[in-house]
């Protein structure tokens, strides 16, 4: 009897379990009712977009594929491939062929991802004001101000690449309409917009100082957030590549104006921004504190202490070889030499230049390896190592044994504000300020003074100057254009310029999953 | 949770409590109830009525109605170690894959062709059948979820040990195959796939012991090896014909000089490579009891070896079952279970590479030379990759017999985990140590409950009711973490259990412990599901010539979302035993049924993402670093952009199976066939459909995607010598024809890319993409100019030039790009099967087994890879590695034409038909020869009541238009990676003996 009671409470327990049995929330996702309902969610969500957009930028190292190794017949990236076939292909304009990496390349979806997670923040957060007392309105009204700048910053990318690109506005969860190109000109409009908006709400520093501050210590780690700044500097940008040069003097110079202001000294980390010296320049790229990060007035990083050190996505990931890594016996790409010596020709540079004497370099801060026939890019060198990161690096730290990459992507920092403003005052015909800004930064690198004998016209010194200092840091094709559009001499250029040869082909996939897509024309055949 | 503790205390508790009065009642059985009990026992052998519950109910028919089955005695006389190997071409419609002979390693089954699209390691998965072993559906492989920390899938974190390996054939009775859902509806969504069912060896209440042994060798067989000379002389008409100045110089460095003695050298590097290798396998078994109680203990231990690198899978086994009869009305069964799998892996650099995440520099391969090939094994055998996986199934079986009412429970517990310990020396992976610790498990937890009633009025009208109800839980988790570069190699801690350096070490530069904080890498990840079924049959039979079945069911998935989580399908069969109606008088006719079933089966998700609906994940990671998760340390969410979008509104995904079949004897039964035409129809499955990238995603996850799977499944079987004959010939063969057909997809869409496969429909969905190869453009003058531009015919863009290949234009637009490409063959086979003969003459036994595959094609990928060496060697790509395998000489380099191989329209890519070969095979799988020495030892009159032994040769040989190696070598994507190991041809003796 015992036994037949037994049987039937089991029979009883288990057809009293039933509906409930079956729900099993998912310990590996948040469904969408549990999300944006905390200051947690807030700051996960708007970590993402800046998560994504690092990603975006680091996928198949495309930052640098596309600002450094871009070529068309001779012009553009200083940066050569020494094996591998699809990087041939990018610095020779071959962007069509068909290796995984180049079409990747001719894919945006990566960016657009940044721009819908924006989106999505911008859409959902504001709903957590009612849900979680902790999340202020001033909370709100600062993330805000990162995401749009984020989007904002994304779509300049965008433009940059691709010309006229679909502007999206919103996350449209679960519908999902084709949209065609808009005109690069609206975008343009909307990025300013943007940026001018964002100014307003962003700090200049986080140190709990700053009226825009939600709460301190919210943005204070081992990176550089958003700041007035950065919206300046992306700005600076954003008016130059549209040739809106008197608006990009000022922001440039707003930049290079308030990088002393008295509250970054503030705080026990002294934020004040300066113009570095080739070695302080290079530990920027660690983006971790006491490596002079707060000079990095906008960039995404890959901080080692945060364990963000990667196998990929960094530059390091193509330029470095043996003998400072032993994991390569060759770099995926490297300046020729007869490039580095044409282009730092001369004396005293403390980035590189060959000591006529011994015909020996200078140092190995821009270039190791120089007695080799590939020589290895060494400017940017952040890899594991046993030293402790506050040490500062003057040559190859470690053992190279285990490459993991952690230097940051750095979009600007005060060098890059100075020769900008240079640029500007250059085109407008300021050559006395422009003259003195080249200066300084030539100084500042142990060169003489800008002789137009020796270093030819304003503008191209001071497109020199940028080549040779931001070499290596994604800029130099977006630099190129804007030298040729300044220029207006080069038919093979200007011909670029006028059939969209300067942008990259849009993926076939993408042109086949939504059909509302054009193909630029110069990649139309 | 409450819910399975007490559920977990119910198993615990319950056994003890039946065993008690259990044993009461059996005492007062022997003094009272003694002449009724003894008469109702059944001879041993088959005591077990309980366990036969659950399994489909046998049919009047001599043969059923779309299953095999394998008798113990058949079983025996198969090659192989794991369930696959045996099954392998021995059941119509079961297509069992085998892409290496490394033992241990997941082998795939697929029923009546796949209903998924093969792309990833993923749908394989979902496309397998359920294995139930004595009622319980166990979990055959592990769940794909830690593929999400994976960049690549070639294999899955942990021992990804076959998790069938711990099946013992020695302890199984009899396997069947069930496709039709007549057979198989008890088991609802689980039957999607089919289910392989198997029964293990019942208790006997007589006294017997049985001891099973073999032990063989295999036999590697002979290859060409390479050498830097050999692969230098293959290069240079590519060198003469094509490369500039500056690519002549650059050839690959272990190339360049011929009087390097590391790769110019011998190439006999096999030597250390294949290997004689060892099997065996030795069983033994007591069975016996008294009239109440019947047991069984096994107990077994076996190898099975590979020629190939040193791998090997050892099992330890040990089986218990008991029955209980403790009072009249009372069944009780309990079953258990335990086995050990250790597993020797394979040293693939590639698979290495891909655990440790981390490509050193490639230029240089492994030589081909014993002497430096050795001194690499020599630092190899420093490091340890130690793989074990412990199984323990068990059940609780109590069937009440109240007159016409049974009332059967079930409490089954399935529990598979798995341990990894890998670790590499510094001196491998340049001065970098490496150490990963994994540990995982699956858990499943299933209870069964069915009321059953069986009346009949004056035996013509049969009536049986039942109805169940079924519960199953599933738990899946590991734990794994890696790290690197230990402060020293004598340091080979479990980074999960042990801490390692705190961060603080990281500034003061003195990591003590073993490995830093920041180069330490922790995951953790459980996903659980649970599915509820209830459902109702009811069986009727008119005499012994119609019956009837109509099956009700609902089922209800975890994975599902709450709008839609239960499912409700009906199966209807129907049978109609001509020869009793209308052939009694036939003498001819033994048996003449013709039978057909239509019904439906949901399939659940595997993955809970979908029961979400729209979600957030953790998705900032990228191409070669899907691992990352935080920004600046801190975590991260957003939409799952890579993984597809998922919304709302997913409906079960369901299989819809129409049956129909003629069963017939003839001529004294010597004559047995039996065909079945099916069509099996999988509705609004999920298929990432991708797209949608101006919202960032890569994909999104749509229902809707419709596969056909229609065929016939045949079997006969002949007595072939007349009956007086002393020589007894047995001749039988299975044969399935598939076609597949892709009948619709999400959103009326009519075709879609993913990756390198096109999914269109009206096509089949195992088909290649392939360009058509028309030759070679040999100078310029022969590349056609399009007429309108004058412009040479370019590849997406890019002119074609002397030396590249002449692929077919077939839209005429002078631009060969993706609209050129053709659907292609089949990954695949159409028709496969098997082709069985025995001989017996008196003692003496004669079995010859062939299987066969008709109508596959597999892309001779690792034949591209030696022609496409430019590109392989111009990148550092985890599929650029060259194995030491790289040294052997396979397949017929002159079938292929020299292009230039530094074209940018990479003349040896893949997706072209010029690597795209017909794999169709016939096989000799095994050829034995047994002596029967039972009689013997009856004459006289010894303990030993049946003794068999025997030698047999397994893979004897195999014939194949395939010029690559053997075609069975290519898993379920159709590619030849050139990375499975032989299957080698095995000589072995064995025993078989009763006492």
């Amino acid at each position: 009897m015992k036994l037949r009671i037994t049987f039937i409470a089991i029979l009883c327990m288990v057809s009293l379990s039933c509906n409930k049995i079956l729900d099993v929330p998912s310990t590996r996702l948040v469904g969408e009712i549990n999300m944006w309902n905390s200051i947690a969610d807030a700051r996960a969500g708007l970590m993402g977009v800046y998560g994504l957009a690092r990603a975006a930028l680091c996928d198949n190292d495309c930052y640098w594929l596309y600002g450094d190794l871009r070529g068309v017949q001779g012009r553009g990236g200083d940066f050569r491939s020494t094996i591998r076939l699809d990087l041939k292909a990018i610095s020779e304009n071959n962007l069509t062929a068909t290796y995984p990496v180049v079409d990747a390349l001719c894919n945006w979806r990566r960016f657009y991802a940044v721009i819908n997670a924006a989106n999505d923040f911008l859409e959902n957060a504001p709903n957590i004001l009612q849900r979680d007392p902790h999340y202020l309105p001033a909370d709100l009204k600062l993330d805000i101000a990162h995401a749009r700048l984020l989007r904002a910053f994304t779509y300049f990318y965008l433009v940059r690449l691709w010309g006229d690109v679909p502007l999206i506005l919103s996350s449209h969860d679960g519908q999902f309409p084709n949209k065609p190109r808009e005109k690069q000109q609206t975008i343009l409009a909307f990025i300013e917009s943007e940026l001018l908006a964002t100014i307003t709400d962003l700090p200049t520093v986080y140190n709990g100082t700053q009226p825009e501050e939600s709460r301190d210590p919210w943005y204070l780690g081992e990176w550089e957030p958003a700041k007035k700044h950065s919206a300046y500097a992306i700005l600076a940008h954003v008016y130059a590549w549209e040739g809106k040069y008197a608006d990009a003097a000022k922001c440039a110079k707003w930049v290079l104006d308030n990088m002393k202001l008295p509250a970054l000294a503030i705080g026990y980390r002294n934020q004040t921004m300066f113009f570095m010296n080739v070695d302080q320049m290079r530990q920027m790229f660690r983006g971790e504190f006491g490596n002079n990060q707060y000079n990095i007035l906008w960039g995404f990083d890959h901080a080692m202490i945060n364990g963000e050190a990667t196998n990929s996505g960094c530059l390091e990931e193509l330029t470095l070889a043996a003998p400072y890594v032993i994991k390569r016996s060759l770099p995926d790409i490297y300046v020729p030499k007869d490039s580095v010596l044409s282009i730092f020709n001369e004396l005293n540079d403390t980035r590189f230049y060959l000591d006529p004497a011994t015909a020996t370099p200078n140092s190995d801060r821009y270039f190791g390896a120089f007695d080799r026939a590939i020589p290895v890019f060494t400017k940017v060198f952040i890899i594991r190592d046993n030293n402790p990161p506050l040490n500062t690096i003057t040559g190859p730290g470690s053992d190279g044994s285990i490459t993991s990459y952690a230097s940051s992507i750095v979009f600007s920092r005060p060098e890059d504000m100075e020769l900008l403003l240079a640029e500007a005052d250059a085109v407008l015909g300021d050559v006395a300020n422009a003259t003195a800004n080249l200066n300084a930064a030539r100084v500042n690198r142990g060169l003489t003074n800008y002789d137009p004998l020796k270093n030819g016209s304003l503008i191209d010194a001071i497109f020199t100057e940028r080549r040779k200092e931001l070499m290596g840091e994604g800029q130099r094709w977006f630099d190129l254009i804007r030298y040729k559009k300044i220029k207006n001499n080069d038919p093979v250029f200007n011909a670029l310029i006028q059939n969209g040869g300067i942008y990259w082909p849009i993926s076939k996939s993408l042109l086949a999953e939504n059909p509302l897509l054009v193909q630029n024309p110069y990649w139309n055949k | 949770m409450r819910f399975t503790t007490l559920l977990l205390l119910t198993f615990l508790v319950l056994p003890a409590l039946s065993f008690g009065t259990g044993k009461n009642k059996s005492d007062s059985n022997l003094s009272s109830e003694l002449d009724t009990t003894a008469s109702k026992r059944k001879p041993a052998g088959q005591a077990a009525a309980p366990r036969n519950l659950n399994k489909p109910k046998k049919r009047d028919s001599l043969k059923k109605a779309s299953a095999v089955l394998l008798d113990s005695a058949e079983i025996t006389k198969l090659p192989g170690f794991v369930l696959q190997q045996y099954l392998k071409g021995r059941a119509s419609g079961l297509y069992i894959e085998e892409p290496t002979g490394e033992p241990g390693s997941v082998q795939h089954f697929f029923i009546r062709g796949t209903s998924v699209p093969l792309i990833s390691a993923r749908s394989a998965y979902e496309t397998q059948p359920t294995v139930v072993v004595d009622g319980i559906p166990v979990i055959s492989e592990d769940h794909p979820f830690a593929y999400d920390i994976q960049q690549y899938d070639f294999t899955r974190i942990g021992p990804a040990t076959n998790l069938l390996g711990n099946l013992d054939l020695d302890n199984i009775a009899s396997i069947e195959v069930l496709k039709d859902f007549s057979e198989s509806g008890k088991y609802g969504p689980r039957a999607a796939n089919g289910i392989i069912y198997i029964t293990t060896k019942k208790p006997g209440s007589q006294k017997k012991i049985s001891f099973n042994t073999y032990i063989g060798v295999a036999t590697p067989n002979s290859v060409t090896t390479l050498n830097g000379a050999s692969e230098n002389n293959f290069r240079k008409p590519f060198y003469t014909k094509y490369a500039t100045k500056d690519q002549k110089q650059s050839i690959a460095p272990y190339l360049r000089d011929s009087l390097y003695n590391v790769y110019y050298g011998p190439s006999n590097w096999t030597d250390l490579y294949y290997k004689n290798a060892l099997q065996y396998n030795a069983n033994i078994s007591v069975s016996g009891g008294n009239k109440n109680t019947a047991f069984r203990i096994a107990v077994g231990n076996g190898r099975s070896s590979g020629v190939a690198d040193g791998t090997a899978l050892t099992r330890f086994n040990a089986a218990m079952a008991l029955d209980m009869q403790p009072a009249k009305w009372l069944d009780l069964t309990i079953s258990f279970d335990g086995t050990q799998l250790l597993r020797d892996r394979n040293k693939n650099l590639r698979d290495r590479f891909a655990d440790v995440r981390y490509l050193p520099d490639l230029t240089n391969p492994v030589s081909p030379n014993k002497l430096y090939y050795g001194q690499y094994l020599n630092e190899y055998n420093k490091s340890f990759d130690n793989n074990k996986s412990n199984i323990a199934d068990g059940y609780l079986n109590s069937k009440l017999t109240f007159g016409k009412f049974t009332v059967n429970t079930r409490l089954a517990v399935d529990y598979r985990e798995g341990y990894r310990d890998e670790f590499f020396p510094s001196t491998l992976l340049e001065t970098n140590s490496y150490v990963a610790n994994y540990f995982g498990y699956d858990q499943r937890v299933v209870i069964n409950n069915t009321i059953s009633y069986k009346t009949d009025w004056r035996k013509t009208h049969f009536l049986e009711l039942e109805a169940g109800q079924d519960l199953q839980m599933d738990t899946y988790r590991y734990n794994y973490g890696y790290a690197y570069h230990g402060t020293s190699d004598y340091i080979k801690l479990n980074i999960f259990d042990s801490p390692t350096t705190p961060t603080l070490a990281f500034f003061s530069y003195n990591p003590t412990l073993g490995f830093l904080n920041t180069l330490s890498y922790r995951f953790v990840d459980q996903t659980k599901n649970n599915l509820e079924s209830f459902y109702a049959n009811a069986n009727y039979r008119y005499q012994d010539k119609y019956q009837f079945s109509l099956m009700l069911r609902a089922d209800g998935s975890s994975n599902q979302q709450p709008t839609s989580r239960w499912f409700y399908s009906p199966i209807l069969s129907a049978t109609w035993h001509i020869k009793n109606d209308l052939l009694k008088a036939n003498s001819t006719i033994n048996m003449l049924d013709a039978k057909a079933s239509y019904g439906f089966a949901g399939h659940v998700q595997q993955d809970d993402r979908f029961a979400a609906g729209p979600q957030y994940t953790v998705d900032i990671g990228y191409t070669n670093e899907p691992r990352l998760g935080t920004y600046t340390g801190d975590a991260t969410l957003n939409r799952p952009y890579t993984a597809g979008w998922v919304g709302y509104g997913i409906p079960w995904a369901y299989v819809e199976q129409l049956n129909a079949g003629l069963d017939i004897a003839l001529w004294k039964n010597k004559l047995q066939a039996s065909v079945d035409f099916y069509s099996r129809t999988d509705h609004n499955e999920l298929i990432n459909v991708p797209g949608f990238a101006e919202y960032g995603y890569a994909s999104a996850v749509m229902p809707g995607m419709k596969i056909n799977n229609t065929g016939v499944d045949a079997e006969i079987t002949a007595e072939l010598l007349p009956v007086k004959s002393k020589l007894k010939w047995t001749s039988s063969v299975n044969i399935n024809y598939n076609h597949n057909e892709l009948k619709a997809l999400p959103g009326g869409l009519s075709q879609i890319v993913i990756g390198t496969h096109l999914l269109r429909v009206g096509n089949a969905v195992d088909q290649y993409w392939v360009f058509q190869n028309q030759g070679i453009y040999n100078n310029s003058a022969e590349v056609p100019l399009n007429p309108n531009t004058g412009s040479p015919i370019t590849f997406q863009g890019i002119p074609f030039q002397a030396g590249d290949p002449k692929w077919k234009d077939n839209n005429g637009d002078y631009t060969v790009d993706n609209n050129d490409k053709v659907l292609k063959g089949h990954s695949m086979p159409v028709v496969s099967g098997g082709f069985n003969n025995d001989f017996r003459y008196k003692n003496w036994g004669l079995a010859i087994n062939m299987y066969y595959n008709l109508g596959r094609n597999i892309v001779n990928q690792d034949m591209a890879k030696r022609f496409d060496f430019i590109n392989q060697e111009s990148t550092n790509n985890i599929n650029a590695v060259k194995e030491i395998t790289f040294w052997e000489k396979r397949g017929d380099y002159g079938r292929y034409p020299i292009y230039n191989p530094w074209s940018p329209v990479i003349p040896y890519r893949t997706d072209q038909d010029l690597f795209l070969e017909n794999a169709s095979f016939i096989k000799m799988r095994s050829l034995s020869l047994s002596y029967d020495l039972t009689s013997f030892f009856a004459r006289k009159k010894s303990t030993i009541s049946k003794m068999l032994i025997y030698t047999s040769i397994s893979n004897v040989f195999t014939i194949t238009p395939y010029t690559g190696r053997d075609p069975e070598l290519v898993d379920y994507t159709g590619y030849d990676t050139g990375y499975g190991q032989p299957i080698a041809r095995t000589y072995s003796i064995g025993v078989k003996m009763d006492l």
